[in-house]
């Protein structure tokens, strides 16, 4: 790679890097795993640069991959003590309801009762705005299977503790 | 106006994010470690130090250095070597003699395998250190800094999953066709042969072959057969020279394996042990800056080198 292209990385993350490290802490539910996966995606970017089309694109498949690597790798370890960020399982709007340190351990405990796959589509639908069609295909499913899971997911979101009343809060904001 | 559970959703989703920003020294940390990566990975080569693979070394030089005196299992009708006629093997014919001494070759016993190498520019010592059973990766180095205020780092933070696992690496074929095909796909990203070469794309699918085996083979974690698969994928990947007969950067007897990169125009070289199939060293080439780096040693390690026990 020579220096026109690592320049040319580096803007790519200059521009998306917050977006990345955002989705990967969302597909993670976790801070810290979120940022290895998020300095892992860009190694294998840059790996690969030269050869690929579309980076965004790519980064998205490639921290999807690693975050069902993180879940087997989980499956295949004892239960660990799960510290998340301070979160206390009380009513976030306790708080500031307008700061993000607030709100995200609940959102993240919330994301995380649900599957991998029910995660990534909430994020690629919800997070990044793909369309169902752009979904499918990068997961490898089809539309109506995304279409299902997303609705299921916003359901179960819908009845988590911690956000009920959030969701019932803005729905009535017009 | 009602907001949909979905507009919630995406809503709390960017709220609970949006204070979020990533460490700018993140992206010039994964450029800085992929160089150093790669003067690890696509430079150095496991040594030969083992009572064995010395043995067998010193075995070659012999056979190529001795007297033409006859050897004692020649058939009594056969002519001294110094009147056959010579033979020139083609590089495929090198590459396929290559491959069958990688395959009789041991494999490294224990978790943990440490490579040591030198690198001859700066003369700065390395030692890296593969978990057969995770992938990690972990890296030191020692080296004198002549300019002041200067510094290199002793080590540097585990590379998680670095590699491939063993046992990921047992999963991976040794048909040559079908070992080719997953060298183009890197992560599992669909390239084929036909798809590389397009608009906007500059490398060629043999260009990606080359680079990803001699990658490869520096891996201490490969297993002989897998080994010997990817010299026959070089065996059969058009552009690859071979040179016999001569010696590495510290002298030791050598096959060199070169092919010119179709968008850069470097050629990329790799020296392999004639014994063994090993690596011994590998040339990189950055902006135009060649350095060797050669391995001096290798070991297996009994316990995790990251933490105490």
């Amino acid at each position: 790679m020579d220096r026109k292209q690592v320049r040319a990385f580096e803007a790519f993350v200059g521009e998306s890097g917050d977006a990345l490290l955002r989705t990967a802490t969302l597909l993670t539910s976790d801070r810290h795993a979120a940022e290895d996966v998020y300095q892992e995606t860009l190694h294998r970017l840059f790996v690969r640069w030269s050869r690929v089309g579309n980076p965004l694109a790519f980064c998205r498949q490639v921290m999807h991959n690693l975050v069902i690597d993180l879940a087997r790798a989980r499956q295949r370890r004892p239960r660990e003590l799960e510290l998340r960020d301070n979160y206390d399982g009380r009513d976030p709007r306790s708080g500031d309801p307008a700061s993000a340190a607030e709100l995200r351990p609940t959102v993240l405990a919330a994301l995380d009762t649900l599957t991998v796959q029910q995660r990534a589509i909430v994020v690629l639908r919800y997070f990044e705005d793909l369309s169902q069609d752009e979904v499918a295909e990068m997961l490898g499913v089809s539309p109506g299977t995304v279409k299902s899971t997303a609705s299921r997911a916003v359901a179960q979101l819908r009845a988590q503790p911690g956000l009920v009343a959030l969701f019932a809060d803005a729905a009535t904001i017009s | 106006m009602l907001k949909t559970d979905e507009d919630v959703l995406r809503e709390l989703l960017h709220r609970a994010t949006d204070d979020l920003h990533a460490p700018p020294a993140v992206a010039a940390g994964v450029v800085t470690r992929h160089q150093r990566r790669l003067r690890n990975t696509r430079l150095l080569s496991i040594a030969t130090t083992s009572v064995a693979a010395a043995g067998l070394v010193a075995a070659v030089v012999v056979s190529r250095a001795g007297p033409a005196a006859p050897s004692p299992a020649q058939h009594p009708g056969a002519l001294p070597a110094t009147q056959l006629p010579p033979v020139k093997l083609t590089a495929a014919q090198v590459l396929d003699q290559l491959s069958v001494a990688a395959a009789r070759a041991s494999e490294p016993a224990g978790r943990y395998i440490a490579l040591t190498e030198i690198n001859q520019q700066d003369l700065s010592e390395q030692m890296t250190v593969f978990d057969g059973l995770t992938g990690d990766i972990w890296m030191y180095q020692r080296a004198t800094v002549n300019v002041p205020g200067d510094s290199m780092p002793s080590s540097f933070p585990v590379l998680k999953h670095g590699s491939p696992t063993r046992a990921e690496f047992a999963a991976w074929p040794t048909n040559p066709a079908k070992l080719r095909t997953l060298l183009l796909h890197p992560d599992g990203m669909p390239t084929s042969e036909a798809e590389i070469g397009g608009p906007g794309v500059t490398e060629t699918a043999n260009d990606l072959v080359f680079d990803g085996a001699t990658s490869w083979l520096w891996d201490p974690l490969l297993s002989p057969a897998l080994r010997a698969a990817m010299y026959k994928v070089l065996a059969a990947t058009p552009g690859v020279e071979v040179k016999t007969g001569v010696k590495d950067s510290i002298g030791r007897p050598a096959i060199e394996i070169s092919r010119q990169d179709n968008v850069t125009g470097w050629w990329e070289t790799t020296f392999e042990s004639p014994a063994t199939g090993a690596v011994l060293e590998q040339d990189f080439t950055d902006v135009g800056n060649s350095v060797y780096v050669s391995v001096t040693g290798y070991a297996t390690l009994p316990l995790n080198p990251y933490t105490s026990h």
